[in-house]
């Protein structure tokens, strides 16, 4: 029997993991490393690269190094979130046929999944390598708050990998299984997930085999990327004011910086005190070597570091509030993610909730763990525990004024179903056109279409007296159904919202056949 | 219509040099081919047609795989050349020489190219393609040295599947005095990364890269 593994498809890093002898084994690359950078790349002679290799020239090749592909699974290209990406990221973004959003690279357009699904192909060929045999299926990990499309989205990808995906499992889910939380009787807690370039907090409520995602929120711009960045900045600083040269305009040398600045923070969770030391930085106006040596204090780091963290606290107090929770009420709280290593953010979550938080498994590690505990249980046909989602966003339709009227608010627990009377606005109408929004907008062109029909056969009446009676049903696959009936007629049309992707079946198809065989350069 | 015709020729040589100094011999032969065929007598075309089949005759009979399943095609520095080539490529007479200084020392290079110092013959193009960089015949003696050099710093380099690792600490080598771009090379030796590799990540020039990485052995900076 073929094995199942479990990846957490991370934003920044990748991992991978499977369950050996019955114990979760997290599967090193080829360079030894037990994750891998989300990034793919293409140098100027054509050749791909992916993971650690294309991180190693992300910055010295920058407009063809695709990385954080992740922020913009199932956006529209007209989306703010795409809209803030173009401004940040150095790769092209570009409009694809259904307004979904693209990459170039060089003189080709890759589609998001296409790019997910290069970076899944890599963990599939990692875990291959280690295991000796092929991998077919696997249970992949995102974050609590992705919607339909981009539930989707991230399938469509794992196919395209060559990989037939058996989950989609909530990180913060994953986290707790890897905790062995899910056999404890009943109990609330957080999870506090600070990545390399995201951050998510999300409220879980475990009891009886059952774990519930409560609620859930966060910041898909925040990371270790900014600790990161700030430390650059301060180099560049200390460079600029011992050499009077400026670096900023030098990709090797900021390639170099970025690198040093990863490493030195890390170093700062263990000691309080690293030299970042790059020779041969610059050279100066006769052509003589320049080094960079500085030496960094944990004091400062946790100074330049404090603004980005302190808006987690901020981002934790909203999702307790969409929970209806105290920081008292969560008795358990879980670290996700290789930031939270950081003594100072341990603190501030300490402070936060009251509690210092649970250690025990790698912070890295711990989602793919997570998955491969599923996969497994999935592979040997186990009963595991009842995974519980939530709606991510609020669902509605859209109402006269271009208003949308939310049925279903975000955060409530699926399967559910919710309904609504609504009525005309013009004398003897009968006809009423029901769109199907998903956001939390009150606008309702700032939210998802996800589909419209209309109901014909309303009783004629005066304005404002037939009751239209608006059912959502939202089952435990998150399938959502919507229904209208006028209540005096019994007359009824009603729409399935099948979660789609950005891509079609055939597209998705093609691409899995493009893909099949092929063989990038990647080691670690 | 004539003007036309000799663009149309000089851009396919043009492109057809590219492809050369990327060691896409085939898709070179295919330029130089169309530019033959829309002028016969172009001088150019057949010298480099006639080094371009002379130089395939040898790969194929070296039995040298010039693509992978990638499609990925390699450098010419890439193959292993046991054999020199013959040097008896002559300027292309149709292309005139405009100024004596610079005819001088095309033929001081392409003379120090055929005795075998590389090194001379790249400074002296280098130097005239930086003044006339339309000079087609220039350029296309750039990519000749520039991929012969290529070929020189691979066979020193040798196995390029390797790992290399430094013999000292970054620290050690200050006392050189390495440009940036070879102080972020040797940062990228680390000892996990294969050779093939750190060209893969390195943003200079392959061939300089390659340069790079030879002297970096020869001096005993990495083993």
């Amino acid at each position: 029997m073929s094995r199942v593994i479990g990846i957490d498809l991370g934003t920044t890093n990748s991992c991978v993991a499977i369950i050996e002898d019955g114990q979760p084994v997290v599967v090193p690359n080829t360079g030894g490393y037990k994750t891998t950078p989300s990034m793919f790349a293409v140098t100027e002679d054509g050749k791909r690269l992916v993971g650690h290799l294309a991180k190693r020239q992300a910055i010295t090749n920058a407009q063809n190094t695709v990385y954080a592909a992740k922020r913009l699974i199932g956006r529209d290209f007209d989306s703010a979130e795409v809209e803030k990406a173009v401004s940040l990221l150095p790769y092209g973004l570009v409009a694809g046929p259904n307004n979904d959003t693209r990459i170039k690279v060089l003189d080709r357009i890759y589609t998001i999944p296409e790019v997910s699904g290069i970076v899944l192909r890599e963990m599939k060929r990692v875990a291959e390598e280690y295991l000796g045999e092929t991998v077919h299926e696997a249970v992949i990990t995102v974050p609590a708050h992705f919607n339909d499309a981009q539930r989707q989205t991230t399938r469509d990808a794992g196919r395209i990998a060559g990989l037939e995906v058996l989950r989609i499992i909530n990180e913060p889910t994953a986290a707790a299984l890897a905790y062995g939380l899910n056999r404890t009787t009943s109990e609330t807690l957080a999870v506090y997930d600070l990545g390399g370039g995201t951050f998510d907090i999300s409220i879980l409520q475990i009891g009886d085999g059952v774990i519930e995602v409560r609620a859930t929120g966060g910041d898909t711009n925040l990371g270790g990327e900014d600790f990161d960045h700030v430390i650059v900045e301060h180099l560049l600083q200390k460079f600029e004011e011992q050499e009077g040269i400026s670096l900023r305009e030098e990709s090797m040398a900021l390639q170099r910086l970025k690198d040093a600045a990863e490493k030195t923070k890390c170093d700062l969770s263990e000691v309080r005190s690293s030299e970042v030391n790059l020779p041969f930085i610059a050279a100066d106006a006769e052509g003589q070597a320049l080094h960079l040596s500085v030496v960094l204090e944990r004091e400062l780091l946790e100074e330049l570091v404090k603004p980005p963290l302190e808006r987690t606290r901020g981002l934790c107090q909203q999702v307790l509030q969409d929970a209806n929770l105290e920081p008292s009420d969560v008795e358990q709280v879980l670290l996700v993610g290789g930031q939270t290593r950081m003594p100072l953010c341990q603190k501030l979550v300490g402070e936060f909730f009251g509690k210092m938080p649970h250690k025990g498994v790698n912070p890295d590690e711990v989602v793919a763990i997570g998955a491969a505990l599923q996969a497994s249980m999935l592979a040997e046909d186990q009963a595991g525990p009842l995974l519980v989602d939530v709606t991510p966003l609020s669902l509605g339709i859209a109402t006269v004024g271009g208003h949308a009227a939310r049925i279903i608010e975000r955060n409530t627990t699926v399967p559910t179903a919710r309904r609504e009377i609504f009525t005309t606005t013009r004398d003897n109408q009968r006809a009423v056109k029901i769109r199907v929004l998903q956001g939390d907008s009150d606008k309702a062109n700032e939210n998802d279409l996800l589909g419209e029909f209309i109901l014909t056969g309303v009783r004629a009446a005066p304005k404002g007296e037939p009751e239209i009676e608006v059912t959502f049903d939202i089952d435990a696959n998150g399938i959502v159904s919507v229904s209208a009936k006028d209540l005096a007629t019994n007359q009824e049309q009603s729409i399935q919202v099948n979660p789609r992707g950005t891509l079609t079946p055939e597209e998705v198809e093609k691409l899995t056949e493009d893909y099949s065989g092929d063989e990038l350069a990647a080691r670690g | 219509m004539k003007q036309v015709k000799d663009s149309e020729v000089a851009r396919l040589l043009k492109r057809g040099l590219s492809h050369y100094g990327l060691g896409e011999l085939d898709a070179a032969i295919v330029c130089w081919e169309k530019a033959r065929a829309l002028d016969p007598v172009n001088q150019a075309a057949r010298d480099y047609l006639e080094t371009a089949y002379e130089e395939r005759a040898e790969s194929d009979h070296a039995d040298t795989p010039v693509s992978t399943s990638l499609g990925v095609l390699r450098d010419v520095s890439d193959m292993d050349d046991e054999t020199p080539r013959s040097w008896d490529f002559t300027p292309p007479s149709d292309i005139p020489i405009p100024d004596g200084d610079s005819d001088g020392r095309i033929s001081s290079a392409l003379a120090a190219y055929r005795a075998g110092d590389l090194d001379k013959a790249w400074a002296q193009l280098q130097e005239v393609a930086r003044e006339m960089p339309d000079r087609l015949d220039v350029e296309g003696y750039v990519v000749l040295v520039r991929t012969e050099r290529g070929k020189r710093f691979a066979k020193e380099i040798g196995d390029k599947g390797r790992t290399l690792r430094r013999t000292r600490s970054m620290d050690d080598f200050k006392v050189l005095n390495l440009r940036p771009d070879e102080g972020f090379l040797l940062a990228q030796i680390d000892g996990n990364v294969t050779i093939e590799e750190i060209i893969s990540v390195s943003s200079t020039d392959r061939v300089q890269t390659l340069e790079t990485l030879a002297r970096f052995l020869r001096e005993g900076l990495v083993e």
